[in-house]
């Protein structure tokens, strides 16, 4: 069928430029609960994703060419309509005006990069059964602990790009993915740990340690409490991590500068490093072996590549693909690949060492901890943690953490320590500052 | 049986009813269910302009029951001889693999054969493109004039219609849902600081509908602009009085997770042990409804073939009842409310809320903020979060403005976080106004995933809580 997707759009002779993507993709899908399997599902789908840009001179007053564009997408049961789709299409690409540009163009080959467990690929529902009881028998060792719920994702895909443009790529990947719950027991109520997980490959999640992690958080909150209300300095790790930098992502966005949501310019300080503090460098990469981010070419045909997009807390490069490229004058990047952060160069040790008779919080889980990517202002309810005081330590939950990614990152401190988290790798535990707690 | 190799969606009831007969002589229970999604959708912002189609989301589900476990094939290729030989394999690995435990029975319900449809007096379909588009220009242009602070303002207007059809031995359902979204949103900046804000709705019903955002624009920048020179909030323990929009956010995310049953099942929720207790202060009433006319969370049906009612959760502050899923309400025997709801075709049903909202009081919302010596006024609220075991509650939100001897200041902070054990908050409610506003705008997500349409509303409340 692609083929005659393919064919149609190549003998439209009004279209600019076209691009369509076929989506093969497989599905297994289990879920469990207490003593009990709840469910396992198989689901198989087929999509063909396809966009056409129609360059036209503008309508008066405005002046030179701009570019009419639309998306739709066909499943199986459509593609008998392809032709009133595509007129369709043609009809809405007619009233649209964006500033001109044309399909991704490629020098070169396009880069390798492994994304498939083969595992999977060949039999995902053994795998995810062996997940689901590894994580029962394993919760079920530790004491105070009892296994609540887990669901157990095993997908794999096959995407074929094709453009106007003589661009082809196959693409195959994996995805393991999923959630686990642990409850533990304390003397007058249970806490629940929340985990979830993302991987391309099932070898990359270690589920008895998983679970043995999970039950001695577990039981450190049973015995938790909230936190002091005031200005303390924290330590972020865990799952955080992914979102921690969201702001700084956003701000070099190119689409974002485009859509004018960002106010910076290249060159220009995102944060201003403070004396002592760990300086600021990260690079978007989609290179990386086997990780959930990387990718052969995005959704516009760019290909993967690596780039540095901020040295030393100033920016130098926006990520973008081919369209936000060709707009800001720049070479393409590819969307966001995984965010691969510079390590800094204290010991983990070090970082939770309280200072100045104050306490430390160290947190680690929040119910939902993402920077507002705008004002990179952020707020987040406790769901663990820990006060560490020259008293000792004593587990928290509840109260929330507030701050400025801006402020917080000028004056943060990086381990040396890293760890790679679904599209973010780097320093595993970063220290802010006085942050504002909200607690007892 | 039909055999035809491509199916159309409108064969489909006959096929799966074919199906399911076919699948009940090997399990104790079949169902099925398909649906069908199209719409478009229209963004015209300062830089750019798009018209998208939904992606046509068409497919299927075959869900068979072991006695102990259920076991479901999906797919969008609608090849009657390749769906025919996956759920007739699948039935045969199913009661293969069934355990020793007792047999579970599913109640497929009374016998219904039954259409229904939104309510529309002018189709959503059958209004040109351009119109919607013209719509879309004039909500953005308001947005872009109102200030020289705006720097990149949007207006979107889109709509969906969803087709479903649910299958079991004793029912055949078809629902026909429209909805109209509306949402604006402003980017403002000073040079210094950039802020955003948001204003929109979603409503159940044909194109009349059309208007929820106009005339709001310059309130929307003012208020944009009024954050741009907003501080951080004190922490600590305020008197608050909650706009409806928050009050919505607090019915999901407080008692709306809470009481899904599905997590009692896994001893997720604290609300199966405090079933029949006071948990809010006796002038709280939560319902969920998904019989409300209009409303974005409205339905006819379930995913699971469960005929919508409106269901009262919280009755003068006791818990009454949960929201159920199929699986959930066999194991535990209760009975069964209609928010057994899925993603779409490629997910499996959960307990989900529809349109979750506190009843009204008696007074105005002037009362309640004359009433406040020393407060908050919340406006705004951008997200929540659930933790149904430990029952504690985030929501955080753009608007926090001081009250004090029962008078709005001018003296607004933002972002604000509220946290808190849910009992704490409820049974701190004290007044209720009768403004009743119901919020379409959001979807809900069940942890991190599993995104559906829902709304969420109340009327303005007071009571206390932690905020930062």
């Amino acid at each position: 069928m692609l083929e005659k997707i393919v064919s149609t759009l190549e003998s439209e002779d009004s279209l600019s430029g076209w691009q369509v993507r076929e989506i093969d993709k497989r599905s297994s899908q289990l879920y469990v609960g207490l003593d009990r399997v709840e469910s396992f599902r198989r689901v198989d789908s087929l999509a063909y994703e396809i966009e056409i840009l129609v360059n036209r001179r503008a309508a008066a007053p405005k002046k030179g060419m701009v570019t009419g564009s639309a998306r739709f997408t066909l499943d199986p049961s459509a593609l008998g309509r392809l032709e009133k789709e595509l007129d369709q299409a043609m009809a809405s690409a007619a009233l649209i005006e964006n500033e001109a540009y044309a399909m991704t163009e490629v020098a070169g080959q396009v880069p390798q990069v492994p994304l498939s467990d083969l595992n999977l690929l060949k039999d995902p529902e053994t795998i995810l059964r062996q997940g689901a009881e590894i994580l029962r028998q394993a919760s079920a060792s530790e004491a105070q602990a009892r296994f609540s719920a887990a669901e157990f994702f095993a997908d794999s895909s096959k995407s074929r790009y094709f453009n106007s443009q003589g661009v082809q790529v196959l693409q195959e990947s994996t995805l393991f993915s999923g959630e686990f719950v642990l409850l533990a027991k304390g003397k007058q109520a249970e806490s629940e740990v929340f985990k979830a997980f993302k991987r391309r490959r099932a070898e990359d999640i270690d589920f008895a340690a998983l679970a043995r992690e999970s039950a001695e958080h577990g039981r450190r909150l049973t015995l938790a409490g909230l936190p002091k209300t005031g200005s303390y300095d924290v330590v972020f790790s865990g799952e955080a991590l992914e979102n921690f930098f969201s702001w700084i992502s956003s701000s070099a966005s190119a689409a974002s500068k485009y859509n004018r949501m960002t106010r910076f310019e290249l060159g220009q300080e995102l944060v201003t490093t403070l004396p002592g503090a760990s300086p600021l460098t990260l690079w978007h990469n989609a290179l990386l072996p086997y990780a959930v981010g990387s990718y052969r070419v995005d959704t516009s045909g760019t290909p993967g590549g690596r780039r540095l997009l901020v040295e030393n807390g100033r920016l130098k490069c926006r990520w973008a693909n081919s369209r936000y490229a060709q707009y800001l004058g720049q070479a393409p990047t590819g969307d966001l690949g995984n965010l691969v952060v510079e390590a800094g160069k204290f010991e983990v040790a070090d970082l939770l060492k309280p200072e100045g008779g104050r306490p430390l919080y160290h947190l680690h889980d929040f119910s939902y901890f993402e920077p507002n990517p705008i004002t990179g202002e952020f707020s987040a309810e406790i769901r663990s943690g820990e006060e560490i005081s020259a008293e000792g330590t004593r587990p928290i939950k509840g109260g929330s953490v507030s701050g400025s990614s801006s402020l917080a990152l000028g004056s943060a401190l990086f381990s040396k320590d890293t760890a790679q988290r679904e599209r973010y790798l780097g320093p595993t535990f970063i220290r802010c500052p006085r942050l504002t707690l909200a607690g007892s | 049986m039909k055999e035809t190799k491509g199916l159309g969606f409108g064969d489909l009831r006959d096929f799966l009813g074919g199906m399911v007969k076919e699948l009940e002589k090997k399990v104790p229970y079949a169902s099925a269910f398909a649906a069908r999604k199209e719409g478009v959708r229209v963004v015209v912002s300062s830089a750019q302009m798009n018209i998208t189609p939904e992606a046509p989301a068409t497919g299927l589900d075959l869900t068979l029951w072991n006695g102990e476990q259920f076991f479901e094939y999906a797919c969008n290729r609608l090849d009657a001889t390749a769906i025919r030989a996956e759920a007739l394999a699948l039935a045969d690995k199913a009661m293969k693999m069934r355990g020793k435990s007792p047999a579970v029975d599913i109640d497929p319900g009374e016998k219904l054969e039954k259409d229904f449809a939104t309510p529309a007096k002018k189709a959503l379909h059958a209004v040109p493109l351009k119109e919607k588009q013209a719509y879309a220009k004039s909500l953005q242009q308001a947005l872009a004039g109102a200030s020289p602070q705006v720097q990149n303002a949007m207006a979107v207007v889109g709509d969906m219609h969803t087709e479903e059809i649910f299958v079991n031995r004793a029912k055949n359902l078809r629902q026909q849902l429209s909805r109209l979204d509306e949402i604006m949103q402003v980017f403002v900046s000073d040079g210094k600081k950039t802020q955003q804000l948001w204003e929109g709705n979603s409503l159940a019903g044909g194109y009349e509908l059309q208007g929820f955002c106009k005339g709001k624009a310059g309130a929307l920048v003012a208020d944009a602009r009024r954050l741009l020179s907003a501080g951080r909030l004190e922490p600590g323990f305020y008197d608050i009085v909650a706009d409806p929009h928050w009050s919505g956010i607090i019915a999901h995310e407080a008692f709306g997770h809470g009481t899904e049953t599905d997590m009692y099942l896994k001893d997720r929720a604290k609300g199966k042990e405090y079933m029949g207790r006071q948990v809010a202060s006796a002038i709280t009433d939560l319902y969920d409804d998904p019989t409300l006319p209009g409303e974005a969370g409205s339905f006819f049906f379930d995913h699971e073939g469960q005929l919508a009612r409106p269901n009262r959760i919280l009755e003068k502050g006791i818990l009454k009842s949960g929201m159920t899923d199929l699986y959930s309400a066999s194991l535990l025997k209760y009975e069964r409310s209609a928010n057994g709801r899925r993603e779409s075709w490629e997910r499996k049903p959960y307990a989900r809320m529809t349109n979750t909202f506190f009843a009204p009081g008696k007074s105005s919302p002037e009362e309640l903020i004359a009433s406040v010596e020393e407060g908050i006024y919340l406006r705004y609220p951008s997200n929540g979060m659930e933790d149904p075991q430990g029952w504690g509650i985030q929501c955080e939100g753009l608007w926090a403005q001081r009250i004090r001897n029962g008078k709005l200041l001018d003296e607004v902070y933002s972002p604000v976080i509220m946290t808190g054990f849910v009992p704490d908050i409820l049974q701190s409610i004290s007044m209720a106004a009768g403004d009743l506003t119901i919020s379409g705008s959001g979807y809900c997500g069940k942890g991190h995933k599993e995104w559906v349409k829902n709304t969420t509303g109340g009327p303005h409340l007071k009571f206390k809580a932690r905020l930062a």
